[in-house]
């Protein structure tokens, strides 16, 4: 494989090392079990790190993608629920500001809104 | 294309590993491996945030944009003296107080809205409404159901038997799920001006026929680009999903024929002898109330929709026209005879609303003769006793109008899709 991520500043300061210590192991005498189960453990733990992480990761994903697009919500609203739907969001772990979006599909409604105004003022001109 | 891994297959034999050196080796390239993954995860991890933090804002500033536009189209409307309703945002249900009593709407008066498909509607009674298509499981997670029956039949030479078609399952339309759109890419040498063209058929759920569907709703995929020609319906008992199962069109009376001004409101392909073609062009998503064609106690068995698209996108110099639906549902709602809410306008900037002349609901699934009978409002003035008054004022920034719709007699629910006001 490349070892592509230190040639590159921005890849390189993601660098992160595995909880895996290398042991050398030297089979002259006994063999040290402690050792090469500290390894098997080690080596557990990456694993399970790696795969809880890309565990949240395809989770953040999926709650990144649906930000603009809540189908859920194409069904209507009832007398209870907030006028004009809006979803409040906090854009990244790292902040705690929070944006307010629109749905695609409400994008798409309100244009289609705008355009059948101007088509009605456009014909009371002529 | 993935990299292959560092570690190497080892075959042990004669109780293990007896080479220090090999098991040495073997737990570097475990190591190299760990740290391409880790390093590759912060990478991806990096990259994608920096990639939805642009999408995100590029898609808030986009939002802006068009409610920008949205408020200019606004100050344009002001100068010709006329207001109308530019967010939902605008409904109330409890403006204030009249003569001391509350001007609240009960629950049950409540006007339903819908901020996608952009109309406000009679009061649905919720727990007695339910779609025929979309199912959920007992821990509500939604799940396809084996009865749900569609068909494509290609039109023209781009959309035909045999050209190169990457296309999702239909059913894809039907998830709540941003990452499911049921998508027909016809993939072609050369363009053509017609675009791609197909019908797609639905079939209403035969243990949901007796229940009389009364709604259909659709979001065309991509939004804004996909043209609906027509739609029609049928009550043949057994639908084979062809042309030859007596095909009406939903705008069977052909509503608001020739109106320009109702493209894009009233179902395509009901017009008849029209200069102009009702056909929606780059639609947004859709919504049709069918209550009043269930006549005579033959309920709806299956839908058809005209859809085109003549958009394409040019990769690897093939032509790829895509369309399809993200979103589809068929509804047997329940509606309630009548009811109420209020509308809020608010004057332009340094202006005053002195008197509201005239109150225009635009509602194209009832003809204009009966509007009178689906549609009453009233004007309410702010009083300088913090009160509201059916009598004009002496100017205020704020009107409310409040809005009465009633179910006809054959059954037609009112769908509001605006409400313009003319004031001095």
């Amino acid at each position: 494989m490349n070892n592509y991520f230190y040639s590159d500043y921005d890849k390189s300061k993601n660098i992160m090392q595995p909880h895996l210590q290398r042991v050398r192991q030297r089979y002259r005498g006994y063999r040290d079990s402690a050792k090469e189960n500290l390894e098997t453990h080690q080596f557990i733990l990456d694993v399970s790190i790696l795969n809880e992480r890309i565990t949240s990761f395809e989770e953040s994903m999926n709650e990144m993608s649906s930000l603009t697009y809540h189908h859920s919500s194409a069904s209507p609203y009832f007398a209870a629920a907030t006028p004009f739907f809006n979803a409040s969001y906090r854009m990244s772990s790292k902040s705690e500001s929070k944006v307010v979006i629109e749905d695609i599909l409400e994008l798409a409604s309100t244009l289609n809104r705008i355009s059948n105004k101007i088509k009605l003022l456009e014909n009371q001109e002529n | 294309m993935a990299e292959p891994i560092y570690t190497q297959r080892r075959t042990a034999q004669y109780s293990g590993n007896h080479s220090s050196t090999e098991y040495n080796k073997r737990v570097e390239e475990n190591y190299q491996d760990l740290v391409y993954l880790y390093n590759k995860y912060n990478v991806i991890d990096t990259k994608l945030d920096q990639l939805f933090s642009r999408v995100m804002t590029d898609h808030i500033f986009l939002s802006n944009a068009v409610k920008d536009s949205m408020d200019r189209l606004k100050a344009l409307e002001a100068t010709e003296k006329i207001m109308s309703l530019y967010s939902y945002s605008q409904l109330t249900y409890n403006p204030g107080s009249l003569n001391g009593s509350s001007l609240a709407v009960p629950a049950s008066e409540q006007l339903t809205f819908d901020s996608i498909y952009n109309y406000a509607t009679l009061p649905v009674v919720s727990n007695a409404s339910f779609s025929v298509l979309k199912m959920y499981n007992s821990v509500g997670e939604q799940i396809i159901p084996s009865f749900f029956e569609t068909k494509v039949e290609p039109l023209n030479s781009i959309d035909a038997p045999g050209a190169l078609i990457d296309t999702t399952a239909p059913y894809y339309s039907l998830y709540d799920r941003y990452d499911r759109v049921w998508k027909r890419s016809v993939i072609v040498d050369n363009p053509t001006e017609t675009g791609a063209l197909m019908y797609f058929y639905v079939k209403v759920p035969s243990n949901a026929v007796d229940r009389k569907v009364n709604s259909i709703h659709l979001s065309p995929y991509p939004v804004n680009s996909v043209d609906i020609f027509s739609i029609h319906y049928t009550q043949a008992s057994n639908p084979r999903l062809t042309s030859e199962d007596s095909w009406k069109p939903l705008n069977s009376t052909a509503l608001y024929n020739d109106d320009v001004n109702a493209i894009g409101q009233v179902p395509p392909g009901g017009w008849v002898n029209a200069v102009n073609s009702d056909t929606i062009v780059n639609s947004a998503p859709l919504c049709f109330n069918v209550a009043s064609l269930q006549f005579e106690n033959k309920p709806i068995t299956a839908f058809r929709i005209g859809m085109r698209q003549r958009n394409y996108i040019k990769e690897n110099n093939k032509y790829i026209y895509t369309y399809g639906l993200s979103d589809l549902d068929i509804k047997v709602n329940r509606y309630m005879n009548t009811g109420r809410a209020y509308f809020r306008f608010t004057a332009p900037q340094d202006q005053l609303i002195f008197k509201v002349n005239n109150v225009t609901p635009k509602m194209y699934n009832v003809p204009l003769s009966l509007t009178e009978l689906a549609f009453n409002s009233r004007v309410l003035y702010p009083t300088s006793a913090n009160d509201l008054s059916t009598i004009p004022q002496s100017g205020s920034s704020t009107v409310f109008v409040e809005i009465t719709l009633n179910k006809l007699q054959d059954d037609t629910v009112p769908m509001l899709s605006d409400l313009i006001i003319n004031y001095e």
